[in-house]
Formats: C-alpha cells, sequence, structure tokens
C-alpha cells in the first residue's frame, strides 16, 4: 500500500535526506550552522508574513530552501548577501505567485542566480565540494516519494554526459559531483517547475543538462546548471503545451481507430 | 513515469455469502435520488411490495425508484425544490410484484421491464455519466465485473455462484447496443461464455475501472457514447427475467481494519450500514463508510450501486497538534505533481494538466485533455491523493460536465 501524500510521505523525507550533505559539509565550515539558521529564519519569515497575508497555512518545504541555499553557497558568502537574495529568491520565485505548487521557478535556483549575477566578488558559481556518497540517500528517498520525476532526473544526466562528451569534456565527471547530483534531484527535477506531463519532463531533463554541459564550458559546472535550470524552467510550460498537442492528437488518431476499426 | 515498483495487488472479498438481518429502515436521502423532480407513486404510512414504484422523474420518466423490500412506507420528507430529501421504508413480510417478462426478447420490451423494475437506473452513459435515454442507442455496451478497490467483492467468484442468472442477464443486454457488448472481467478469471458478448479481461486496481475499459476499446473522449453496467445489475436482470421478480439484494463486501474479518453479506439496496455490520465489528470505536478506504464516505444507507462498506478503526487521535499539524496541513494547498500518486490517473489522461484544468474550471481544456471520456468513479483514486482541503476534484469533474452537457 502507499503512503498517503503529507509531511511525513513527503516533506520529511526530503529534508532528512539534506542533513547528510549538510553534517559532511559543516565539519569544515563552522558558519554553516549560524548561515543555516539565517536562512531558515529569512525563509521563514517571508513565509509566514505571506501565509498569515493570504490565510494559508505553512508548510515545512522553506525548510528544504533555507537548508540547500545554505549548503550551496561558499563559505565566505556575506550574510547580507544571502539576506537579500533569498528574500528577492523567496518572495519573487515563490510567495507573490500564492506558495508552492503555484509559481513557476524554483526559488533556490532563483536566489543562486541572483546571487551569481549580483555579486561577483563571491566565488557562487563555483558550488561546494561534495562526495557523490553525500547525496545518494538523496536520490534514493526523492525517487521513491515520487518527488523527483524519474524522466527528468535521468534526462539530465543523459543531457550532461551527453553535451560533456561532444564537447569534449569528461562525460562523467558532472555525475561524479555530489552538489550537482543534490542540484538536478532538488533544483532541475523539481516537480512543480520540471515540466507536468510524461514527455515534457524527459524534454525539459534533456534541455536542462544539455544547455548546462554547454554552458560549462564557459565556467563551473555548478554555476552552469543553476542558469540552465533557470531557463528550463521558462520553457517548461511551452514544451508542456507542445507534449500535450501531440499525446491529444495522439490519442483521438487511436480512439478513431477503435471506433471504426 | 513511475518508480519501478510492482502494483501491489488488489485484495477482493470471497467466501460464503453471509445474511444481514434489518433492525432500521432502509433508506434512500435525496441526494442518491437520480430524480430531480420527482413524481411520488406512495404515501407515507402505505404498504409497498417489494418491485413496487415508488417515485419517478417528471421529465425523464425513464428513472424509476422501486421498493427493493416489502413493507411500509414510515417516513417520506419532502426537500428543497420540490424534491424528496428521505425516503424510508421498514421492511416486513414478503410480497412480491410478478414482472410480465414475456416481452423482454425484444429491445422495447427489454427497455420497458428494466424501467418499470427500476433497473434502467444502472445504466450510465458515456459521456456525462447521466442514466440513458431509452430513445437513444450507445455504439457498444460495457459490462463491469472488475475491482478497482481493495476489499471490494470478487466479482468472478460471485458471478460463478449466480451463473443462472448472470448468463441469461448479460444474453439479453446484448440487444440495448448494435455495437458490441464488452463482458470486462478480471485477468485469468474467464467469464461464463455468452453469445454475441465479447469478453475482455483487466487487472484489479485502477485498471478495472469502467473508464480505463472505455478507454482501451472503444473511447468516447472525442465522440460517440458508450453505455456501462455493474456485474450485480446483470444478475440482478437475470433474476427479473428468471423469476419474473426483482433481485431483492446485493452481494456486499464488508471488509477494513475494523471487522472481524472481511464477509461477503446478501444486503438489500439502501440498508442501514450499521445494521450491515452489527455483530461483526471489533471492540472499540470503528468508524463505517460506504465505499472503499481511501474514498468512501459516511452515509447512513447503503446506495444500491454500491458494493463495499468499509469499517475502520477509529484513530484516538488526530496525528500532529498545533503548529506541526498547521505545518502538515496547509490551508488551500496547490497541487504538487508526484510521480507515485499520478500513477492512479485513468489511462489516457494526462493527470497533472487535467487536474489543473478542472481547478481552473478551464471547461475547454479539459475536454480536449478527455473529459467526456471520464466520470467520477474513474477519478475517485487519483482524488484521494491529490484533492485534499477544499479541492474535490471529482466534484470539479462533475461541475465540468454539466457545463459540457451544457453546451452540447
Amino acid at each position: 500500500m502507499m503512503m498517503r501524500p503529507g509531511l511525513f510521505r513527503d516533506d520529511l523525507p526530503a529534508l532528512l535526506a539534506l542533513l547528510i550533505p549538510v553534517i559532511w559539509r559543516a565539519q569544515g565550515d563552522p558558519w554553516l550552522g549560524p548561515r543555516l539558521a539565517l536562512c531558515l529564519i529569512v525563509v521563514f519569515g517571508w513565509q509566514a508574513l505571506f501565509a498569515r497575508l493570504r490565510g494559508q497555512g505553512l508548510s515545512l518545504h522553506g525548510a528544504a530552501t533555507a537548508a540547500l541555499v545554505a549548503l550551496f553557497v561558499p563559505d565566505t558568502a556575506p550574510h547580507w548577501q544571502l539576506v537579500i537574495g533569498l528574500s528577492f529568491g523567496v518572495v519573487l520565485g515563490e510567495a507573490v505567485f500564492g506558495g508552492r505548487g503555484r509559481s513557476f521557478v524554483q526559488p533556490v535556483v532563483l536566489v543562486l542566480a541572483f546571487l551569481i549575477f549580483s555579486f561577483a566578488d563571491q566565488p557562487y558559481r563555483a558550488g561546494p565540494e561534495l562526495p557523490l556518497w553525500t547525496a545518494l540517500p538523496a536520490v534514493v528517498v526523492l525517487i521513491a516519494t515520487g518527488q523527483a520525476p524519474v524522466g527528468t532526473v535521468l534526462g539530465a544526466a543523459a543531457g550532461l554526459a551527453g553535451l560533456s562528451w561532444l564537447t569534449g569534456a569528461d562525460p562523467l565527471a558532472p555525475l561524479m559531483s555530489g552538489a550537482l547530483v543534490l542540484a538536478v534531484l532538488y533544483l532541475t527535477a523539481d516537480p512543480v517547475t520540471s515540466g507536468a506531463t510524461a514527455a515534457g519532463r524527459w524534454i525539459c531533463g534533456l534541455l536542462a543538462g544539455g544547455t548546462a554541459a554547454l554552458f560549462a564550458t564557459a565556467g563551473p559546472a555548478f554555476g552552469a546548471l543553476v542558469f540552465a535550470t533557470l531557463l528550463t524552467s521558462v520553457f517548461a510550460p511551452l514544451i508542456d503545451h507542445l507534449a500535450l498537442a501531440v499525446q491529444v492528437a495522439r490519442l483521438r488518431r487511436r480512439e478513431r481507430r477503435l471506433r471504426h476499426g | 513515469m513511475g518508480f519501478p515498483w510492482r502494483p501491489s495487488r488488489v485484495p477482493l472479498v470471497a467466501g460464503p455469502v453471509g445474511d444481514v438481518r434489518l433492525h432500521g429502515t432502509l433508506g434512500f436521502v435525496g441526494s442518491d435520488l437520480a430524480a430531480l423532480r420527482p413524481v411520488l407513486a406512495v404515501a407515507e404510512g402505505q404498504r409497498v411490495a417489494a418491485g413496487s414504484r415508488l417515485l419517478s422523474d417528471r421529465r425523464r420518466p425513464w428513472i424509476v425508484l422501486v421498493a427493493p423490500v416489502a413493507g411500509e412506507v414510515v417516513r417520506l420528507e419532502p426537500g428543497p425544490r420540490r424534491g424528496i430529501s428521505a425516503l424510508e421504508i421498514r421492511a416486513g413480510g414478503d410480497e412480491a410484484l410478478e414482472f410480465d417478462t414475456t416481452a423482454a426478447g425484444s429491445r422495447e420490451g427489454l427497455i420497458a421491464l428494466m424501467v418499470q423494475s427500476g433497473l434502467w437506473t444502472a445504466l450510465r452513459a458515456r459521456p456525462f455519466g447521466r442514466v440513458p435515454n431509452p430513445a437513444t442507442t450507445p455504439d457498444a455496451l460495457f459490462v463491469t465485473a472488475t475491482e478497482a478497490r481493495r476489499g471490494a467483492p470478487d466479482a468472478a467468484a460471485v458471478i460463478a455462484e449466480y451463473e443462472p442468472w448472470f448468463r441469461p442477464g448479460l444474453a439479453a443486454l446484448t440487444a440495448l447496443t448494435p455495437g458490441r457488448t464488452w463482458l470486462c472481467h478480471r485477468r485469468g478469471h474467464p467469464p461464463p461464455q455468452v453469445p454475441g458478448v465479447t469478453p475482455r479481461g483487466f487487472p484489479d486496481g485502477p485498471g478495472g475501472l469502467p473508464g480505463a475499459h472505455v478507454h482501451a476499446l472503444h473511447p468516447v473522449a472525442h465522440g460517440g457514447s458508450v453505455w456501462q453496467i455493474g456485474w450485480q445489475d446483470v444478475i440482478a436482470l437475470g433474476c427479473l427475467l428468471e423469476t419474473g421478480r426483482i433481485w431483492r439484494h446485493r452481494i456486499v463486501a464488508l471488509s477494513g481494519s475494523g471487522v472481524l474479518r472481511p464477509e461477503l453479506l446478501a444486503v438489500p439496496p439502501g440498508a442501514r450500514l450499521h445494521d450491515i455490520a452489527a455483530g461483526r465489528l471489533i471492540a472499540g470505536s470503528t468508524r463505517l463508510v460506504a465505499g472503499g478506504a481511501e474514498d468512501g464516505l459516511p452515509v447512513p444507507f447503503l446506495r444500491r450501486d454500491i458494493r463495499q462498506v468499509t469499517a475502520l478503526r477509529h484513530r484516538l487521535r488526530e496525528p500532529g497538534r498545533g503548529w506541526l499539524r498547521q505545518l502538515a496541513h496547509a490551508a488551500r494547498p496547490a497541487l504538487i505533481p508526484n510521480a507515485l500518486d499520478e500513477r492512479l490517473a485513468p489511462p489516457g489522461i494526462a493527470p497533472v494538466p487535467f487536474l489543473r484544468a478542472l481547478a481552473a474550471g478551464d471547461v475547454e481544456t479539459a475536454r480536449r485533455l478527455g473529459a467526456l471520456g471520464l466520470i467520477e468513479e474513474d477519478l475517485a483514486l487519483l482524488n484521494a491523493r491529490f484533492g485534499r482541503q477544499g479541492t474535490d476534484y471529482t466534484a470539479l469533474l462533475r461541475q465540468t460536465l454539466d457545463d459540457l452537457e451544457a453546451e452540447a
């Protein structure tokens, strides 16, 4: 029997899977704890304000947003930059649309893109150094609870490996980085922003992975994946529209054949 | 794309059929009566025989409700807009109306008999999910002999027991359509062979819903129409044809975490859930719902088309309190796509865009994505996952179908 959706099937496991990379990183980065606390305060502050204005409840998903930002920024990042970046991403990426499930960009992607764009003095593009094994629990948990569409994850992996090979880079290098794997799972394969149809999800994954490998020829792979994901989430509604048009046309043809055959 | 897990088997209830002692009345609640403007055929205090007409619809005279058992009408309450809000019968006596079945060989004779005996309302037409107008003819007829929910009666076992009635009922139904009559049965359990009927095997679970069968064999999402009927109503028609009297029972499965053991019971339509479960529940508090565990309804009486009663152990305390509960249950949550839940979608439907179109009231997109091929029951399993707190996608589908019907 499958579990019902909600806190215990969706939000908590996704959060617990982030615990391992956070603990691993905290060993070499004493500021991770305070940074995480700051991110949590900023995210939940904005969420509580909008929840109150709209008469909605809170959700635990904000904790994952805060943990991902705290994990992905460099340890030298000034806290005032984080506050501005988080406020921008959480408010304009999610809250103004009505909360999670109603927006079209992943807020963490928007936060990171904003930080990379605005503050060139910090190495936001580089992403953290995480071994692959710290990301493996997240792979299992997010796919087993249905939160990361398998099509998007495989599409992104195929796109990254394939285009890296074509551009002459090592095709397996992006898949060996824990930070990239986590970013693909939580950001690229976010179920809300990565396409709503089966075909659309594969195409979104391939597009994100492929463009990330292309962008990576001119900079670090992590920043490339963030921008590739941002680009893909903008195109996701169009991709879905086309995928649905093809699906409906095929179903209609099949219906005519069955009705008259 | 789902995670490659094997779908779990759907446990069904089989075994000897027990009897139910009726202490209370049989009831028909206003919302269950398909009639919009009823014409009453009985008055309060009047005695009725099994099969005698209780009411019919003013505009659509083929919608007829008959008394399932002999007894006395003890309560008859008028409802809003000249409707009936409640009709209750106290069972007693053994009188039964004799129907003339000699003309049932022809299509007109069969229709007249089914309308008279209240069996016509067992048919549903797609698109729109209404009781069909007998003046129309469907392109195909679907007989559903599969179950989609855990704890439902094992159709194959019960049909085997009632084969002397199932067979003539099925043979008679073929007259309703010039097209094919499909018998959709459990895969691996071949049903009785009847000339003119095409059997087809389907899996249990979501694939056992009539919507899945219609999609696989004769889709109507973009044109055409089909009718469907459940396997128990085929048995009921066979009983009527063979004996001249209506079948006074339906076989109902009682299951769930709150019962001593799951079992099959012969229950008259409209029976009180409490009467059905009396003496069969575990000690401690339980909650009875008509239907399956995921989408059952806490109603007092069992509708004729519902074949299972589920007793659920009461949770002593709601999980989570205060702030934790507020976190767990966001008010008016948006739809978050989930690959596991999407596997419960009816085939041929892209679940997330379809549910979004329903929620947005986008009738045209819903139609393009296949709304006309669906009725409420097809969406029930999906709704149990996605429709939480405030968003009832089955009700939204009904609204969408009503809008599309008004347009047509």
